[in-house]
């Protein structure tokens, strides 16, 4: 174990310099655009750094150092295909640009344009539960990291979690976007910064050599093919694929950065160089968890193992910046998440339940409020709820949950005139019903008879919902265009 | 070595260097979009009186 002092002392200097700048930003907000959008100011370069931030937290080196781990190269396959995803998004501008265009800044409140106000309550509500439940399991995962990395207990983790979540709830609530982008931009340069300090100490330790033996004599085949892997195979790239494609365009905390640009063409330059970045992205976390079956062995529980190998492989001082770049990381990812659900609770579910908006600084205050709720939810359902399968493919189903429904609607309205109200309400539910499927009945797998237990395999169960989605999508809308003709959208309704 | 992991390498070389190439461009850059939001932000300010 390296963990020392120094590495303590450079951990709290982060902190309070974080929590410092976080505040410092609420001088920034100005409206509500301001708040949840930065003002629609944001460029190129900051608009990657504040993307790039927000879907790298340290549950995701914990995710993709576990598969690596438990699938060698192998899972590598899952950095190719977001990078295709995120690629194909920013160069042709789907959705994202179409929904920069519309000027909102939730996904739901396109619903309201494109489809009716219940529509959009109906998807607020599921965008809600899948990015909460989605969200649910990120502060057991960063325990997990902590934990084996610093060498402290349980009991002291739970402390300094709480604590970390307290700072980040407290400048997400007062300063919105601006804190968001501001923080999120010293956490990229301090997270990337800790992913090369790692990355060097681990090959440094163990060449490419050492880690393709571990591989081959623990794996075989399946370490390397990801066709062959009983986890992966072709029903699981294609969902993943199209997956990536619906996160990548109708994520809110990673479309709410194309929201939040200066223009549908920097929305676009800021998804194509933030995908160029998806694989690595992927890539050196996994890298570190091959690196710990090589280190440690088979037989470690999977999720700790890259953590644990890295508190031995990673000298004293490279430590705590190793950690502060962690820190930063889950941080960035927390506040946009947590500024992202809170948004969507208060325009697209509460202010739904009324014939018109609330004035703005209610919004902001209901948005706060929200926020304050959501971590209290974060950290007692992250201390009790044990995931199905990898955390990896809990994400992508909790994701799926709203993302099928919503590929359906979004991409049905904005470019295919014969959507209406009943496609919409259909692709929300049934591309809502697989995933939660799955997730009720997978904890009652052995009760149930032969011909369902295909919804507990999480891989099918994902792509049944975009399959259902896109169903309900083109039948509802086309068995009822006599009696619900779809809406055109005038220009008076575009915000 | 085998040829499997010699490809792996390659693809994960590339994913590498896009990852911090993208990352080294953005840091630097980024800094003068940010001052640049921020100033933009105080004028603002002035113009409006919040």
């Amino acid at each position: 174990m390296n963990f020392s002092t120094l590495d303590l002392v450079i951990i709290i200097v982060y902190l309070l310099f974080a929590m410092g700048l976080g505040f410092w930003a609420k001088r920034f907000v100005e409206d509500l655009s301001g708040y949840m959008v930065a003002g629609r100011r944001v460029k190129v370069s900051l608009g990657i750094a504040t993307f790039v931030a927000t879907e790298l937290g340290t549950i995701t080196f914990m995710y993709f150092g576990e598969l690596g781990y438990v699938t060698g190269f192998s899972c590598f396959i899952i950095g190719i295909l977001a990078a295709v995803a995120y690629s194909f998004v920013g160069s042709t501008g789907f959705i994202i640009a179409g929904l920069r265009r519309y000027g909102v800044m939730t996904i739901p409140e396109f619903y309201e344009i494109r489809y009716s106000r219940k529509v959009r309550l109906l998807g607020g509500i599921i965008l809600f539960l899948g990015g909460v439940l989605n969200m649910g399991i990120f502060l057991k995962f960063d325990g997990i990291f902590l934990t084996e990395v610093m060498g402290f207990g349980p009991d002291a983790l739970l402390v300094v979690m709480t604590v970390m979540l307290l700072i980040v709830i407290s400048y997400t609530i007062l300063g919105g976007m601006f804190s968001v982008v501001i923080t999120d931009f010293m956490q990229f340069v301090v997270l990337s910064f800790g992913m090369l300090i790692a990355t060097i100490a681990v090959l440094w330790n163990l060449d490419w050599g050492t880690l393709a033996s571990a591989v081959t004599e623990h794996l075989g085949e399946e370490g390397y093919d990801p066709l062959v892997n009983p986890r992966f195979g072709w029903m699981f790239i294609v969902w993943i694929l199209i997956s990536n494609v619906a996160a990548g365009a109708l994520w809110q905390p990673g479309t709410s950065k194309a929201l939040a640009s200066e223009s549908p063409a920097v929305a676009k330059k800021v998804f194509f160089y933030t995908g160029l970045t998806f694989a690595g992205r992927a890539m050196v976390p996994m890298v570190w968890g091959i690196a710990a079956l090589a280190y440690l062995g088979p037989g470690q529980p999977s999720a700790a193992a890259m953590p644990k190998m890295l508190s031995q492989l990673v000298p004293t001082g490279f430590l705590g910046l190793l950690i502060a770049g962690m820190l930063a990381a889950s941080m960035s990812t927390y506040s946009a998440y947590l500024l992202a659900w809170s948004s969507v609770i208060a325009r697209d579910v509460i202010a739904c339940f009324r014939p018109t908006d609330f004035p703005e600084k209610t919004t902001i205050w209901i948005t706060r409020i929200a926020a304050g709720i959501i971590g209290v939810f974060l950290l007692i359902f992250g201390l009790f709820y044990q995931i199905p399968d990898t955390a990896f493919q809990y994400l992508f189903i909790t994701g799926a949950m709203y993302t099928a429904g919503a590929l359906g609607c979004v991409s049905a309205g904005l470019y295919w005139r014969k959507a209406n109200n009943v496609g919409a309400y259909t692709a929300l539910v049934m591309g809502a019903i697989a995933p939660l499927g799955f997730l009720v009945l997978e904890k009652s797998r052995d009760l149930l008879p032969e011909q369902f237990l295909f919804i507990t395999d999480v891989n099918i169960a994902g792509l049944l919902s975009f399959v259902l989605a896109a169903t309900g999508m083109i039948l509802g809308s086309l068995f009822t265009q006599a009696s619900h003709p779809a809406k055109t959208i005038t220009r008076a309704e575009v915000p | 070595m085998s040829m499997g992991a010699l490809i792996w390498f390659v693809i994960f070389l590339i994913g590498a260097l896009l990852f911090f190439g993208v990352a080294a461009y953005a840091a630097i850059n980024g800094m003068r979009d940010l001052r640049e939001l921020l100033t933009r932000v105080k004028k603002t300010d002035k113009r409006t009186g919040l």
